[in-house]
């Protein structure tokens, strides 16, 4: 029998259960308290209608977890909290409560059926079969995984209405299986000889319970470590906004070029769980294309460590689940939420939104702005209670994607076509707007020169730049220009990312970078690679 | 084996280097470390910054007060004034706001004329992209920046501001 790591977690009842959901909430590497978890930490979330040729019918959805992989972090690597679920919300009523839930949950097991590799030791006759301390002890390619310790597989449920509480049905491959696995994290070109065909080995072709597409379309599933894709001088940005200070070249220039070389997550890798599913089975009907999708993940609100740990337990968790990360647009909890509130908004729910309003109406972003650049004719924005972003990250753009909620989302129009990989603008929809005047806010135009509806904030895919997207957006870019008067500056975070750095097939990011022989060093690589598959 | 960990642990685990600084009462920050800290110490939290700066001015003929009270007696008031950080323009001390019809006004001061002329000509350097709705005039040690719709109105203010700041 397999030793698997995963603890009868609700089943047993502990004597350390906080009843309280406030005791133990919160996430994400943006606040403080998800630190601790990194495994459970959300980082990034892309909703966008499918772009990869003949998928026209699709919706992806990457959800991003375990943030700044350093590409050589052995021995362990990366592996998924397997006392945690991780989830990807649906809301397609606009009512602001999920409708539909995809719910990851995994397994960790050693090899040789949960015993781990040993290795004969000692001389003849006096050997002792002794455990390896490597999750690899020979080569591994899609045909040979002999030479695999650790094993990551996982189930994934959809649970249609609430998410606790709801009817959850087990996903399957078309081949019938419910249980599926994970590649190991590229470790180095030695032990992973061709790691982009052994990850495809991992990619599945999926029936979506509850949902038939007249067309019989299928859905797609991959989950495993991939090349961290989100460009921003994350740096800087956290140093004071320490963005051209003081005429140095070593740090970007706030009103220079998109690309500056300033993208301090170029070296890292990071886990994604991709899905690509029918938009039909997404979408509640066609009169109502359009969804707001976000990303948690959860633990048991107790965790007893165990003080004589092994594998299998190193601890034992208990209670009912705890959400501790929550993740849709963008930098939404790093830049916009305040920090005594991180904790809290990570824990929160969409639908309760209302409690963050004065952190959108009323943002510090702009203020710090013009505190910094005022000396030189920047200022905030004097409008409040700031509208354009509510509409921006609580409403949706009226006539783009609202959906009539109010709450943080990212919100798709699923019936605007995607864009295809080469006709795509890194600053998506934000260029579909006619300029404001002194009296006019800026008014949407969706024939405009350099509009791409389909990119951000409708949706998000990897190649469009939200950093300077978002902080051009705080500084009024919708705004007239009376109300922003500084609204119309081209600001940028000096980290550049088009469509050019991703594949343009899913799961669309790119192949972790290996842990050998070589780890890129910050400036090694550009922000875009150019090349494309 | 445990008796080798043990000894490993004695002689390497928790030892500190020699010239390692041990904490005292005396390391702790002083009041005056917190609120008035030196620009060139990037690292400085924000408000220290600010405070510095505005602690150490330069001893100048045109104060940016001077400045602003002299736009306000030429029908030209500042409101919401705040202080803006010298040191991204290279300045001592910075300070603005907004004008009755929205233009953004600002007024930096710098140790010498050469000091402000060489600020006025970083800004319109690195700020190039508001070179187009922002106007710079440096006057002694100070520039005046005034940034706004290039409108008629705004126009005929902006080149009265000018004038009055000439007149300092």
């Amino acid at each position: 029998m397999m030793l698997v790591r995963k603890l009868a977690s609700g089943a047993t009842a502990f004597a350390l259960v906080v009843g309280s959901t406030t005791a133990l909430a919160s996430s994400h590497r943006e606040a403080p308290f998800i630190t601790k978890m990194p495994k459970v930490d959300g980082t990034d979330l892309y909703v966008f209608n499918s772009y990869e040729s003949g998928r026209e019918k699709y919706v992806t959805i990457l959800a991003n977890y375990y943030p700044v992989q350093d590409p050589a972090g052995g021995p362990n690597y990366y592996f998924l909290d397997p006392d945690a679920l991780y989830e990807i919300h649906v809301d397609n009523d606009g009512d602001a409560k999920e409708d539909i839930t995809f719910q990851f949950d995994f397994d960790l097991m050693l090899g040789e059926g949960g015993s781990g590799i040993k290795l004969p030791v000692g001389p003849d006759g006096q050997q002792k079969k002794v455990a390896v301390p490597f999750i690899a002890v020979a080569p591994i390619t899609a045909g040979d995984q002999a030479g695999q310790n650790l094993f990551e597989t996982y189930s994934l449920k959809v649970v249609r209405g609430a998410r606790r509480s709801g009817n959850g049905q087990a996903v399957k491959s078309t081949s019938g299986d419910a249980m599926f696995a994970k590649p190991l994290d590229y470790i180095g070109q030695k032990t992973l000889p061709d790691y982009e065909a052994y990850a495809q080995k991992f990619m599945y072709e999926i029936d979506v319970p509850g949902c038939s597409p007249s067309g019989g379309e299928k859905g797609r599933l991959f989950v495993g470590q991939r090349k961290e894709g989100f460009a921003v001088n994350v740096g800087q940005i956290f140093d004071l906004l320490n963005l051209d200070p003081d005429g140095r070249g070593d740090v970007a220039n706030i009103l220079g070029p998109q690309y500056q070389g300033f993208n301090d997550l170029t070296p890292k890798n990071v886990t994604t769980l991709a899905l690509e599913i029918p938009t039909s089975c997404l979408t509640k009907d066609e009169s109502q294309p359009i969804i707001g999708v976000w990303t948690t993940s959860s633990v048991r609100q107790a965790r007893v460590i165990n003080p004589t740990p092994s594998f299998q337990k190193p601890s034992r968790e208990g209670g009912p689940w705890a959400q501790i990360s929550r993740v849709a647009n963008p930098l939404v909890n790093e830049v916009v939420i305040g920090l005594p509130d991180k904790d809290k908004f990570n824990s929160s729910e969409p639908k309760d939104d209302a409690q963050f309003a004065d952190y959108v109406t009323n943002p510090t972003l702009p203020e710090i702005v013009e505190i910094l650049f005022g000396g030189a004719g920047v200022r905030a924005p004097n409008l409040f209670p700031r509208v354009d972003l509510v509409a921006a990250f609580l409403t949706g753009i009226e006539g783009v994607n609202a959906n009539g909620s109010t709450a943080e989302m990212m919100r798709l129009n699923t019936a605007i076509p995607a864009t295809s990989c080469t006709s795509q603008n890194p600053y998506g929809a934000a260029l579909c707007f006619d300029p404001p005047t002194a009296t006019a806010n800026a008014m949407l135009n969706t024939s405009r020169e350099g509009c791409d509806p389909a990119g951000f904030p409708n949706g998000r895919r990897p190649g469009d730049d939200v950093t300077d997207i978002e902080i051009r957006v705080a500084m009024g870019y919708l705004l007239n220009t009376t109300d922003a008067p500084s609204g119309q500056l081209p600001f940028v975070d000096g980290a550049g990312v088009n469509a050019n750095a991703f594949d343009k097939t899913f799961p669309y990011l790119r192949t972790p970078l290996p842990g050998a022989p070589q780890m890129p060093k910050p400036g090694d690589l550009p922000d875009v690679t150019g090349d494309r598959r | 084996m445990h008796k080798h960990l043990i000894l490993f642990i004695a002689l390497f685990g928790c030892r500190e280097p020699s010239s390692a600084p041990r904490p005292s009462s005396a390391a702790q920050p002083v009041e005056s470390d917190v609120k008035s800290v030196d620009p060139s110490k990037e690292l400085a939290p924000l408000v220290a910054r600010l405070r510095y700066e505005s602690s150490h001015r330069p001893s100048s003929a045109i104060t940016a007060e001077r400045v602003l009270d002299a736009l306000e007696q030429a029908q030209l008031p500042v409101s919401s004034r705040r202080q803006y950080l010298g040191g991204t323009l290279q300045a001592s001390y910075c300070t603005g706001g907004a004008s009755r019809d929205g233009l953004a006004i600002a007024v930096c001061e710098y140790p010498d004329a050469e000091a402000a002329v060489a600020g006025k000509q970083l800004m319109d350097r690195r700020f190039a992209a508001i070179k187009q709705v922002a106007q710079r005039r440096a006057h002694h040690n100070t520039v005046l920046t005034i940034a706004g719709d290039t409108n008629a109105t705004n126009t005929a203010l902006v080149e009265r501001a000018f004038e009055v700041f000439a007149a300092l």
